[in-house]
């Protein structure tokens, strides 16, 4: 009977695997208006971790999030800046002790994340690829 | 107390020697602590660093003074660290005394989601008076026990010395003293040197003192027997029935007999007496 919960066990931890392996890219996305065409991927991080609250061309930037622990948002920190989302978190606890708060913006869903930046030229965002409209603007592509 | 006796010598020997040898260890003992107490601070150093790592590094990344400034308040609190310092791209961040010198350890911070991506510099002064002062607490300690261990070993040494060997030799030179050579005395072998270098010593003596013996003996009997053929050549010699006389060249008579007597009165001869 072990031996079954434990093949089993094996069986859906290859599955996971494979469904992450095979996830599809993230893309990083801004307003369509916005000037920027490009970021580095430590630019990317510097928005998203807090260092910096601004585009490269000065303009503020406004980081769009997913609530909670979803698979996006934990596949994004993953490959952004190789780190569980509990770690991530812990560093955001972390940096509310010295009086920094957080510039980004929470989204339940990916739709109201979509429809946020369609409405912000300032907002960045991540989105998987497949969710793309014309009125996004592809800046990153995550785990191509 | 004899000034050249075996005790007072040993004793002089032994507590140059332990002076000697103490000072050496000390000094040797101190360099050696003072050098782990260093490569222990060291240690400890590093250990600091990593403890503070994960929060230095953010500090650094974000450049937050506030951060930063938390990093060096909290590593200045360790004994062994005198002053620190943040450097990032934007701000510096010291402790009040901190000046960069040789001595400085510096620890490049790499930001916290990039490992290559370096994003300042952690600057640490380690507190060589406190490694020193505490080499030097060691060493004190390390001396009086070197010393204490010192004045035992001779105490002990002096103390074997007296008991195992200078006594016994004192007693059996002693015991020589009052032994009248050519009796049957002997000295006593010291019970504890049965079989030891002064039982062979007493042993030595008492064979030389029976040999004494045996030659004063020899020599007792053979004037016995010279006594003996002495007093018969004399009875001869007296009683011979003819006068017998011995002169020397120049014509002193020496010894006579009795007949030699009579015979000089009976030929009336004069005798002159020669008187010294």
């Amino acid at each position: 009977m072990g031996k079954f919960k434990r093949t089993i066990a094996l069986l859906i931890l290859t599955v996971c695997i494979f469904s992450v392996k095979a996830q599809e890219p993230l893309v990083i996305v801004v307003n369509k208006n916005n000037p920027v065409e490009q970021l580095s991927r430590s630019e990317l991080i510097d928005l998203f971790m807090g260092k910096y609250v601004a585009f490269p061309n000065d303009v503020k930037a406004i980081p769009v999030e997913l609530d909670g622990e979803q698979n996006i948002k934990i596949h994004f920190y993953k490959e952004l800046v190789g780190m569980p989302l509990a770690r991530v978190n812990a560093y955001w606890s972390r940096l509310r002790f010295t009086g920094r708060k957080r510039a980004a913006v929470f989204k339940s869903n990916e739709e109201d994340l979509i429809a946020f930046i369609m409405a912000n030229d300032q907002t960045i965002g991540y989105l998987p690829e497949s969710l793309i409209t014309a009125d996004l603007k592809v800046v990153y592509i995550l785990n191509e | 107390m004899n000034k050249s006796g075996l005790v007072i010598r040993l004793a002089i020997v032994i507590v140059f020697t332990a002076i000697i040898v103490g000072l050496i260890t000390t000094q040797l003992f101190y360099r050696f602590t003072f050098l782990n107490e260093q490569a222990l601070g060291k240690q400890s150093i590093n250990q600091l660093y990593q403890t503070v790592l994960p929060t230095a590094s953010i500090a650094g990344y974000l450049g937050d003074k506030e951060l930063t400034m938390e990093v060096v308040n909290g590593l200045i609190t360790n004994d062994i660290i005198t002053a620190a310092a943040i450097q990032t791209d934007t701000i510096m961040v010291k402790s009040d005394n901190f000046s960069q010198s040789k001595a400085t350890l510096e620890y490049i911070l790499f930001s916290p989601f990039q490992k290559e991506r370096s994003v300042g510099t952690l600057f640490v002064e380690a507190n060589e008076d406190y490694l020193r002062v505490k080499a030097n607490n060691i060493s004190e300690t390390n001396t009086f026990v070197v010393a204490i261990e010192a004045l035992i070993i001779t105490v002990i040494s002096i103390l074997v010395t007296y008991f195992v060997i200078t006594r016994p030799i004192l007693s059996i030179g002693n015991a020589l003293h009052l032994i009248r050579p050519g009796t049957t005395e002997r000295i006593d072998k010291p019970r504890s040197h049965q079989k030891s270098e002064i039982g062979q010593l007493a042993d030595d003596v008492n064979d030389l003192l029976a040999k004494t013996e045996l030659q004063m003996l020899q020599e007792k009997s053979l004037r016995g027997e010279v006594q003996i053929l002495e007093s018969r050549f004399r009875m001869l010699f007296e009683n011979a029935p003819s006068a017998i006389a011995l002169v020397d060249p120049q014509g002193d008579i020496l010894l006579y007999n009795h007949n030699f007597e009579q015979l000089i009165e009976k030929l009336k001869l004069p005798v002159k007496k020669k008187l010294w």
